[in-house]
């Protein structure tokens, strides 16, 4: 690893060439942070606002059969689910005429691929992530292993790409189902598109959102207390309800914290 | 499986590509909008004061 001084002198930047703000005490820093936190907690409470804005878009029915190639052959749009209530498909752009093919994928899909969660905690809230481009399934595998990639990751065949939104640049579009019949719920793209990656900003833009009591969804949407259904992103298969104890300490962690100090003392 | 629209949810309205796209249309105002916040939030944390940290701290790492 460089150090810092390693590195002011490769660049020539010992010190920094722009204007910089005040240098004040902890105090007064404190007190600036204090001002700017309600412009950000009001940013969230609007980015909660419109999720639950999100949650009460129409549904658009998806009649056409789409034909998408897998790892294991062709597979419909419902296949792409795995079996899970929603989806979400992003389109990659990974094909000849994209800058980098076919060593690689396009620079601001590959930037959004880096920032992909670990897919078990939006697996969990039963909905599946799958990546959609034109390339050939044999350099779609390369691409993955080439790059560190997990997610399914499939060969588009037909309009799809036309059809939502997503022929000429990049887009998340989020799918439901009921039973074999599937519908549109929702589609973000553009400058929308960078936040996504993380599991919340996948479930933000679904249906059903994060699933979470505290949430404002409509009448009936399924929803379990907030924090317990997090597991391990390897121990959700193991774990089919809440552990007891991470319950309890989620549920009362000064309590919990109590309990445990008196178990060792008695121990 | 559990038939979620009749089981669990309130039935969501069933729309055409023309009007799901005229929702999308309208709500996409409030999201350029949010969009717009984050950025002008993230423009004031760049003006916010600097505290001086001795970064001669000692920690423990490789």
């Amino acid at each position: 690893m460089a150090t810092s001084k390693e590195r002011d002198k490769e660049h020539g930047k010992g010190h920094l060439a722009m204007n910089t703000p005040s240098i004040v005490s902890q105090q007064e820093w404190e007190a600036a942070r204090q001002q700017l936190l309600v412009k950000e907690k009001a940013l969230t409470r609007s980015r909660d606002a419109l999720a639950a804005e999100r949650r009460r878009m129409p549904w658009m029915a998806v009649d056409k059969k789409y034909e998408f190639d897998g790892p294991k052959g062709k597979v419909s749009l419902l296949d792409l689910f795995e079996g899970r209530r929603q989806l979400i498909v992003y389109r990659a752009f990974f094909e000849p005429g994209v800058f980098g093919w076919p060593e690689h994928a396009c620079r601001g899909c590959s930037l959004g691929a880096d920032q992909v969660a670990h897919l078990a905690h939006l697996n969990a809230r039963d909905t599946t992530l799958a990546y959609a481009s034109r390339a050939p399934q044999k350099d779609i595998e390369r691409l993955k292993a080439r790059m560190g990639w997990k997610m399914p990751w499939y060969t588009i065949t037909d309009s799809f790409d036309a059809d939502f939104g997503v022929e000429e640049w990049h887009g998340h579009n989020a799918f439901i189902r009921d039973g074999d019949k599937v519908f549109r719920t929702y589609f973000i793209n553009s400058r929308g598109d960078e936040a996504m990656g993380s599991t919340w900003s996948y479930l933000d833009m679904t249906a059903l959102g994060r699933q979470e009591l505290w949430e404002n969804s409509p009448e009936g949407y399924p929803q379990t207390p907030t924090y317990k259904w997090w597991n391990w992103h390897d121990n959700y298969d193991a774990e089919a309800s809440p552990d007891p104890k991470w319950v309890d300490i989620i549920t009362d962690p000064q309590g919990a914290a109590l309990r445990r100090r008196d178990a060792e003392a008695k121990a | 499986m559990k038939d979620i629209m009749r089981d669990e949810l309130g039935a969501p309205k069933i729309v055409d590509r023309s009007s799901f796209h005229a929702e999308l249309n309208a709500l996409r105002v409030r999201e350029k909008a949010h969009t717009r916040e984050g950025d002008a939030i993230a423009a004031a944390r760049r003006r916010l004061p600097m505290v001086a940290v001795d970064g001669a701290t000692p920690l423990i790492g490789v």
